[in-house]
């Protein structure tokens, strides 16, 4: 079927189209060249003056998985309050800060997003966060596989195995758990607290394997760019949350000596420690050594005004901060010698000091930052509020006014406190098509998604122009999936079920054997048990796995 | 016990228990040639011969669903329980609920509510299998007589050989509170059994917190424990570098999350100082599973009704016993595929039941459908009972002669009325 999109504002910034008006055609779930015979569409949607870009994609957001289900037994008053019937052919579904898998895929796609990728998968816990995926509709989806407080990579580090023995480890376990990255969570912390410790700083030791974090990061990242994944190591700094832990930041970025990587959620990774209260901004430190490093890549982490939970691998940090939980309750827990959860609620108040100068801090490092390519728009959902926000981040950044407007209305001295009031830069839609689309699909390698160019899959969102930015990007006109129209007016019309994005990894087989012999030894099971295979994945007739080549370069 | 064939499926998972052991070694017949202990080695591994029935009487398996299908459209609060099936079984099952706007309950899940309620209500502080394994130097169990059920958690859990942060695991001190005796694995470690009252749990666990915190209740003993012996524990437990403290839910009795948030309190206060964690022992039928598809397809856990707004969850109303004693359910489909989940006496209900094995004796249930056995007959998923790990079960065997219960339920569900069914 052909079918043809008609007169739109097209922003495709893979390809610098900055507004300009055309016609997009799409044939079999692709986007194609005019039809050189001249054939007619057999669908044809009048979108004159409308904005169309690819459909978003969300680089970060605890979207499945073990840690997200037990947010979402925690989060009572989440579903309680909000919940959704089985209607037109769709399944009934709750929660905001932790939705359920369905409501999870319907409310991205009613923003015009088309992919968003979970970025804490345990190696034992991959299967479950699999199947969570595979029962959210309407999205692709993909993981970032944690590594850096596994047992047995701080066991090849402490005993000084060879960096190919550890590049070989990594592409086994990434492609065994059907990831498309590495995420590495407060580089040694989670191990250390097991043992006991209860903050970690770069240059310090770990307990019992003697190792500082400088050292894990550095092997992580060497390896994760010598396997050849396109995504960089993404980094969950040590010390999040603390004052003073911009320095962590800064250091981290210098222990990888020039190697490409991805800070995460960097929002809670750029506080000072100046002022009456001992807890500052240091936005302008973080945006400079972006600016000036280009071998950085960020995500933001925003965190918004509301009621949430944060759900985190980092079990030294969940722990410590399990008092301001709001509801007071937290669950951590310790997992199967490759990492942890913590689950705190969070409920961020305007009027609170450290809450309002985090919402400011984040805005900061978004107009601050130089290259929106190197920039990512996230709330590291549900961490600093719940994805749905998104359409309220976006007019935050897109009009001074707006903004301004909330600035005034938070905790004074936060206002104060802050540089936000004097920046004045607000975001183009072209800009914000690379903040959500071209730039994330960029980095993580999906070639045929977040543009609009001839070959790309047609995820396709359209908007109504709205001076208000966010009633434009709550609610598209038009959302297209593989080329199939899912959402009208903001509603579903159709459900679909998107790809899983999966890295294919070369490794010495060696490393197989070695980790088979582990995983019996010291988990007592088997580590074929654990293996996903694609058949595995695509038996339940939803999902489908889309492998991605890499080019080892060592 | 057979004789190794050349033809032989290792790294077999086992359905049978909650420990799901995945090291069984079966033959092409599914007969287990190594791995099973008693439990595992009491299932037969013959195909049993079973016909669908309705109302007692032998029709085909057509015939069953489509009267399974009206009874569904027909129903107006049906009960979807027991639930014991593999995760695709399971996905089914929610979604049937789902469609035909039911309640949605394990079979056996009392137990395990009582430790869910308190992580909904205060929080967890939780470790797993391979945690244990490596890292306990002191366990501490509440539970009466587990080991009947799980036949290997010692081998898996606390096995005799080194650990991997601690050469001389011999040094580690295990507590049984409430068993009668040790089980066999455990001969010759440092193992104490100590008899109590687990029915007063809570006081135990209370009295054991304040020591643990330094205080001294003014009590000669607790739960039939002297508080000489108390102290001991607790000093153990303070004095451990990762301090387990393990309990049967089950054996609390129906106040139980009392006493599992005050074993909470407790393992809280030592990691003020050092390092412990909980471990509720697995719980069988596979509940560890239904739970976890539950939320994540619904937002809500077990216990939950798909009312006409959306799932609406009450872990005390929407129970199943609760449901059926109060006359609230109109239809029962239980599910048994697997063990764990034992259809109750249910008289004045109409019940479609899909199990694995012949109807128990009594009245017939109004539909019988026969499924297969997940990993048995079928390629599973199964979450292992801390509920952490999902593991991949290849089948031992042939196929049966049955469909799976995702396979019945989507044959089912397509016979729905067209305003019940689903696209997914």
């Amino acid at each position: 079927m052909l079918t043809r999109l008609k007169g739109g504002r097209l922003y495709d910034p893979a390809h610098q189209v900055d507004g300009a008006t055309g016609d997009i055609w799409i044939e079999n779930g692709r986007i194609v060249a005019k039809p050189a015979n001249g054939a007619k569409p057999d669908v044809d949607h009048d979108i004159t003056g409308m904005v169309v870009m690819a459909g978003g994609i969300d680089i970060h957001s605890h979207i499945g998985g073990g840690k997200v289900n037990l947010a979402r037994a925690l989060m009572l008053e989440d579903h309680e309050t909000y919940k959704h019937a089985p209607q037109d052919g769709l399944r009934a579904g709750s929660g905001v800060a932790t939705p359920s898998t369905f409501s999870t895929g319907y409310r991205y796609a009613q923003m015009g997003y088309t992919a968003a990728f979970e970025p804490a998968v345990v190696i034992s816990n991959a299967r479950h966060a699999h199947l969570e995926m595979s029962d959210i509709p309407m999205i692709d989806k993909g993981g970032y596989l944690m590594l850096g407080n596994d047992d047995i990579l701080l066991q090849m580090l402490a005993s000084k195995r060879e960096q190919s023995a550890v590049n070989d480890y990594v592409a086994l376990m990434v492609q065994a758990t059907g990831c498309i990255g590495v995420k590495i969570v407060n580089p040694g912390g989670i191990s250390a607290f097991k043992f006991n410790q209860r903050n970690l700083g770069l240059d310090e030791d770990t307990a019992f394997y003697h190792l500082n974090p400088h050292r894990i990061v550095q092997s992580l990242a060497q390896a994760v760019h010598d396997i050849g994944l396109v995504h960089p190591l993404h980094i969950h700094c040590n010390n999040l949350g603390v004052p003073g832990n911009f320095q962590t930041t800064l250091d981290t970025v210098r222990a990888v000596e020039g190697l490409p990587i991805h800070l995460t959620h960097v929002q809670f990774h750029s506080y000072g420690a100046e002022g009456d209260r001992h807890f500052s901004s240091a936005a302008a430190h973080i945006a400079e050594m972006v600016n000036a490093t280009p071998n950085v890549n960020v995500d933001e982490g925003q965190s918004m005004f509301g009621q949430t939970v944060t759900a985190s691998g980092d079990t030294m940090t969940q722990f410590r901060n399990a008092g301001f939980g709001d509801p007071k309750k937290s669950i951590c827990m310790d997992i199967e010698c490759d990492g942890g959860c913590g689950l705190v609620p969070f409920n961020y108040k305007d009027k609170n000091f450290v809450n309002a100068l985090q919402w400011t801090i984040g805005l900061e490092l978004f107009l601050l930052v130089n290259d929106p390519w190197r920039i990512f728009l996230t709330t590291d959902h549900p961490n600093g509020a719940p994805f749905t926000t998104y359409p309220h981040l976006i007019r935050l950044l897109m009009d001074k006014t707006f903004r301004n407007e909330k600035l005034a209305g938070i905790n004074k001295h936060a206002a104060a406190a802050s540089t936000l009031g004097s920046i004045d830069r607000e975001y183009s839609l072209y800009e914000i098509a690379i903040l959500t689309r071209a730039g994330p699909s960029r980095i993580l390698g999906l070639k045929d998604r977040g543009h609009l160019g001839e070959g790309a899959a047609a995820d396709i969102a359209v908007y109504a122009p709205h001076a208000n930015a966010e009633t434009m990007f709550d609610t598209p006109k038009l959302v297209f999936k593989d080329g199939e129209l899912v959402v009208r007016d903001g509603q579903i019309v159709k459900t679909v079920w998107g790809a899983t994005h999966v890295a294919q990894c070369d490794f010495g087989h060696s490393i197989e054997k070695e980790v088979e012999k582990w995983f019996a030894t010291w988990k007592g099971t088997r580590f074929s048990n654990f293996v996903l295979s694609k058949d595995e994945l695509e038996a339940d007739g939803r999902s489908r796995w889309v492998g991605h080549n890499l080019a080892r370069r060592s | 016990m057979g004789v190794m064939s050349p033809d032989a499926k290792t790294d077999r998972v086992c359905p049978y228990c909650p420990l799901h052991c995945d090291d069984l070694i079966v033959s092409a017949q599914g007969e287990i040639l190594s791995g099973g202990c008693e439990i595992a080695c009491g299932h037969s591994s013959q195909i049993p011969l079973l016909q669908p029935t309705i109302a007692g009487q032998a029709v085909t398996r057509q015939q069953a669903e489509g009267e399974a299908a009206r009874l569904l459209g027909q129903a107006h609060a049906p009960l979807i329980s027991g639930l014991a099936c593999d995760v695709d079984g399971l996905r089914a099952a929610v979604a049937v609920a789902d469609q035909c706007r039911g309640f949605f309950d394990h079979g056996a899940s009392d137990g395990f509510f009582n430790g869910l309620r308190v992580l909904q209500r205060r929080g967890a502080l939780l470790t797993s299998p391979a945690e244990v394994r490596n890292r306990a130097d002191v366990l501490v169990v509440f539970a009466n007589q587990p080991w009947s059920r799980l036949p290997r958690f010692f081998d898996r859990y606390v096995p005799s050989g080194a650990q991997l942060f601690n050469d001389a695991p011999a040094n580690r001190k295990i507590v049984l509170i409430g068993g009668s005796h040790a089980p066999d694995p455990l001969d010759g470690a440092d193992v104490q059994v100590i008899p109590a009252d687990l029915s007063k749990a809570a006081e135990l666990a209370l009295v054991l917190g304040a020591l643990v915190a330094g205080r001294t209740p003014a009590v000669a003993s607790s739960a039939g424990i002297a508080i000489d012996t108390l102290k001991e524990i607790a000093q153990a437990l303070k004095a451990a570098s990762y301090g387990v403290v393990a309990w049967e839910n089950g054996d609390f009795g129906p106040h139980g999350d009392l006493a599992v948030e005050a074993l909470y309190d407790l393992i809280l206060t030592l990691n003020q100082t050092t390092r412990a964690a909980g471990l509720p022992l697995p719980p069988g039928g596979h509940v560890s599973g239904a739970h976890q598809v539950g939320l994540w397809q619904a937002g809500t856990p077990l216990r939950t009704c798909f009312t006409a707004e959306g799932p609406v969850y009450d872990s005390q109303l929407y129970s199943r016993a609760k449901l059926l004693a109060d006359g609230r359910a109109d239809l029962v489909l239980w599910i048994s595929a697997m063990p764990g989940a034992v259809l109750p006496k249910i008289d004045d209900l109409p019940v479609i039941l899909l199990s694995s094995t012949a109807p128990p004796d009594g009245p017939p249930p109004r539909v019988y459908i026969p499924v297969a056995t997940p990993s048995l007959d079928h390629d599973s998923v199964f979450f292992r009972g801390e509920g952490v790990v999902s593991l991949h079960a290849s089948r031992w065997r042939s196929p049966a002669p049955y469909l799976s219960v995702a396979e019945t339920l989507a044959q089912i569900s397509n016979q729905l009325p067209k305003g019940e069914q689903h696209p997914c």
